[in-house]
């Protein structure tokens, strides 16, 4: 409720603010524009309307925020605040930097002579437009920056030794978001800024063009502008990093990620339009240097940022990696990089193959309608396809199966993993699917053959099919004899791991208990050495306190004989309580009525223990969550990706 | 290692289906010669080689007399203009004939625009009438016609 209360009050304090600032924006506007003629009032009553309705609103819920503050101070720590307060220093910020953009950027293309619709931001604006909503969100920064600072301060114990009013943690997570949408917003300026120097450089190939300086006044500007934003935001970030908290956070191990993913998916994206127009010309095509420059010049042009962008990242990357000391982990996103990797190249790959393949067999069937033109275009843009996507998949799909290969608890890790699973589960169900369908066309079309009914291109149709068994079987019987593979070796290595790890039972005279306990132990992981103690009989002996792991029923667990008690506290190994039903004792959250449910997840819990896994209880992902993730994250960088090539195709 | 060298042989046979390819486009060059007239497939697939070779004058000649035909240099502006042939071709179908009417079915043949379109097929008709024993085109798939001709289709 509290939270629910939280977002209402920041959310409406946040809306009504911005709607406060830009009406004022906008009167003042509208008041010092002394060149216009006309259609004033309806400005100053549209700027005045805003005030009107918005300051109230803002007045009243920035009071209620501000008020809870001084009744809990412990408010100041929470995480709906300061996001409010971030989101908002964000929301201030980068309308200050876009209109200081704006002025640069027609100050350079008036000075180089343009005409003023050459500017590619703050066309339309004046100085004056661009100075008051400079001024205006910069002074309300301030502001916010002075509530956040109180606000840290709250938060820091200070000298005297008394406790902070609250925990720094949100506001620490928050920051460290802000600052990194900052680099990413330099970054975008940045990248931009090189690409239009690089189209100015290369339009100097072309033919005569009167506006072949807008790309130098733009990338001047968004250059220039962008390169010190950034050198601010990522030193800022970068001496963050001697809090070695801020150095391991996730957050930044996926940001980088995620920089490396559109530098290297927009470089190779570009890379197949260069490889598909260089290809047309040697298939054929005839056209100039000069022509063939200018309908490149965009993908060229975004070549050398866009790899700079992957190869600066790919080091900070890599000294991250050398750093994060947690093995696990540290593979665990490098996997789940070099995996998407590979899974799109294979795609790629896969697609550019079935199209090289359409492109054969209609050859092979006469090759009607594929004229001069057509046939080199299919053709380019296959190999093409073909020449981004297999270096993108073989690469990184044998450094993973390199490192699955390997014997030890890396490769181990690597051959379970989930999404080394995942791929080549997905990699199978498509190749199932498309031996099917394949198949079951291809017989379709040889039985109407036979049974006389001959349709018209029905050679072409049978080639076609039997292309798309052949590629679809090769997809499926190479990813089902690694996934065979992989699991031949884990089984294994973890036959010799249950061998290494005994597990007693103490048996409370009640067979009702360790007969089912004993018996889904063995059904889970049979190479567990399972060993009964009967807890009457006095402690157990020496050679069973070796035991990775001893279980025993709740009831004893809670009112152990004395001698036991004494021999669970010095037991080295785990301790597995299985919370039966038992007179005067209630489990909260558990259901004891059922013993083999229970004892099936006591099998488990071993079998995850004798394996090195954190056994139940511990909080971890769900598989579907990263599932959904990954797909979402691979949806977003496709679109990401067209998006920046279409971009640059404009 | 048994996945490796299958790996291997994958890329083998990648490498086979490149060099396949490339050695068909280099040296086939089917269904590119004129063939005799006297069908509706012939018409439309002597129209469609024509416009291929730029020989606008020839295929001007298969179209059909009627109000709206345009002229003989509105139809070279609109081929120079759309220039169909440098990204499109079409296989022709079987003919379905009607007393003086014929509808063909055609396919157009689009190619890649880039390295990650791999261009498309799409199935479509062409319709003829006999003019004077001859077969003469009334109506083809864009890009090989402009649907601005021929208000009404002559009769």
């Amino acid at each position: 409720m509290r939270t629910i209360r939280r977002l209402y009050i920041y959310l409406v304090t946040a809306i009504s603010l911005e709607v406060v600032l830009w009406g004022v924006i906008n009167l003042l506007r509208a008041m010092l524009d002394t060149g216009r003629v006309g259609g004033g009032a309806s400005q100053l009553a549209g700027a005045l309307a805003t005030i009107i309705v918005g300051l109230p609103v803002f007045l009243l819920h920035w009071w209620l925020a501000q008020r809870r503050i001084d009744r809990q101070p412990d408010e100041r720590g929470s995480g709906v605040r300061a996001i409010f307060l971030y989101g908002l220093l964000l929301g201030l910020l980068l309308p200050v930097f876009q209109n200081a953009l704006a002025v640069l950027n027609r100050f350079l293309v008036d000075l180089i002579g343009l005409q003023a619709e050459q500017v590619m931001v703050g066309f339309g604006q004046t100085l004056i437009d661009n100075g008051i909503a400079v001024l205006m969100n910069a002074g309300l920064a301030v502001y916010i920056l002075t509530v956040l600072r109180a606000d840290w301060r709250a938060g820091i114990p200070d000298p005297d030794g008394d406790r902070p009013v609250h925990s720094l943690e949100n506001l620490v997570t928050v920051r460290r978001v802000f600052r990194y949408a900052l680099v990413a917003y330099a970054l975008g300026l940045l990248v931009v800024g090189v690409q239009q120097l690089g189209r100015f450089v290369l339009e100097g190939f072309g033919p005569p063009n009167i506006n072949a300086l807008a790309p130098l006044a733009n990338g001047l500007s968004l250059g220039v502008f962008g390169a010190v934003l950034w050198w601010s935001a990522w030193r800022t970030v970068q001496e963050s990093l001697e809090n070695e908290e801020e150095g391991l956070s996730l957050f930044r191990q996926v940001f980088l990620y995620l920089l490396l993913l559109v530098g290297l998916g927009t470089v190779l994206a570009v890379s197949g339009e260069i490889i598909y127009a260089t290809l047309q010309v040697l298939l054929g095509r005839r056209v100039s240097l000069s022509d063939w420059m200018v309908e490149n010049t965009s993908s060229l042009a975004a070549l050398l940022p866009f790899a700079g962008l992957w190869f600066y990242f790919a080091r900070v990357v890599r000294t991250d990696r050398e750093e994060i000391p947690e093995a696990p982990r540290r593979e665990s996103l490098w996997r789940l990089y070099r995996s998407i990797l590979a899974f799109v190249g294979l795609i790629v790959s896969f697609t550019a193959l079935q199209s090289l393949g359409d492109f054969i067999v209609a050859y092979l069937t006469g090759g009607q309608g594929l004229t001069g033109p057509v046939a080199r275009n299919r053709l380019a843009g296959s190999l093409a396809a073909l020449a981004v996507g297999l270096p993108l998949w073989i690469r990184p799909w044998l450094e993973l199966n390199t490192q699955a290969l390997a014997g030890g608890e890396a490769g181990e890790r690597a051959r379970r993993s989930l999404v080394r699973k995942a791929y080549l589960y997905l990699a199978v169900f498509v190749g199932v699917v498309g031996v099917m369908v394949s198949a079951g066309g291809l017989i379709f079309q040889l039985l109407s053959q036979v049974l006389g009914e001959q349709p018209p291109d029905s050679g072409e149709a049978i080639a076609g099919m039997g292309k798309n068994l052949v590629l679809f079987g090769l997809l499926l019987v190479y990813h089902w004899g690694v996934l065979r593979a992989d699991g031949r070796q884990s089984a294994q290595a973890l036959a010799e791991k249950h061998s290494l790890f005994p597990v007693l039972v103490l048996d409370p005279g009640n067979e009702a208990f360790t007969g089912p306990v004993v018996a889904a132990i063995r059904e889970e992981a049979e190479e567990i050495p399972v060993a009964v103690h009967f807890a009457g009989g006095g402690i157990p002996g020496a050679d069973l306190t070796s035991a990775g792991a001893v279980v025993l029923p709740a009831a004893m667990a809670a009112n152990p004989p004395e001698a036991l008690r004494i021999w669970l506290k010095e037991f080295p190994g785990t301790r597995i309580v299985v919370p039966m039903r038992s007179p005067g004792w209630v489990w909260v959250d558990t259901d004891p009525s059922s013993l083999p449910k229970l004892a099936k997840q006591v099998a488990e819990t071993v079998r995850k223990l004798a394996e090195g896994e954190a056994p139940e209880g511990e909080a971890r992902l769900s598989p579907w969550v990263i599932a959904v993730g990954v797909i979402a994250g691979l949806i977003g960088l496709s679109i990401l990706i067209s998006a920046i090539v279409n971009l640059l195709r404009m | 290692m048994k996945n490796d060298r299958f790996l291997f042989g994958i890329l083998i046979f990648i490498g086979v289906l490149v060099v396949t390819a490339l050695v068909l486009f280099a040296t086939g060059r089917s269904g590119q010669d004129y063939v005799a007239d006297g069908s509706p497939e012939a018409a439309v697939h002597n129209y469609i080689l024509a416009l291929t070779r730029e020989d606008y004058e020839r295929a001007y000649g298969y179209l059909a007399a009627g109000e709206g035909k345009p002229s003989s240099v509105e139809f070279r502006t609109f081929f120079i203009r759309v220039d169909p042939h440098q990204n499109a071709g079409l296989r022709v179908g079987e003919a379905e004939m009607i007393e003086d009417e014929a509808v063909v079915d055609v396919t157009v043949v689009q190619g890649s625009s880039g390295p990650f379109d791999p261009g498309f097929d799409h199935p479509d008709t062409a319709v003829l009438q006999l003019e004077a024993g001859e077969w003469k085109i009334v109506m083809m798939p864009y890009p090989f016609w402009d649907f601005g001709w021929y208000a009404e289709l002559p009769r």
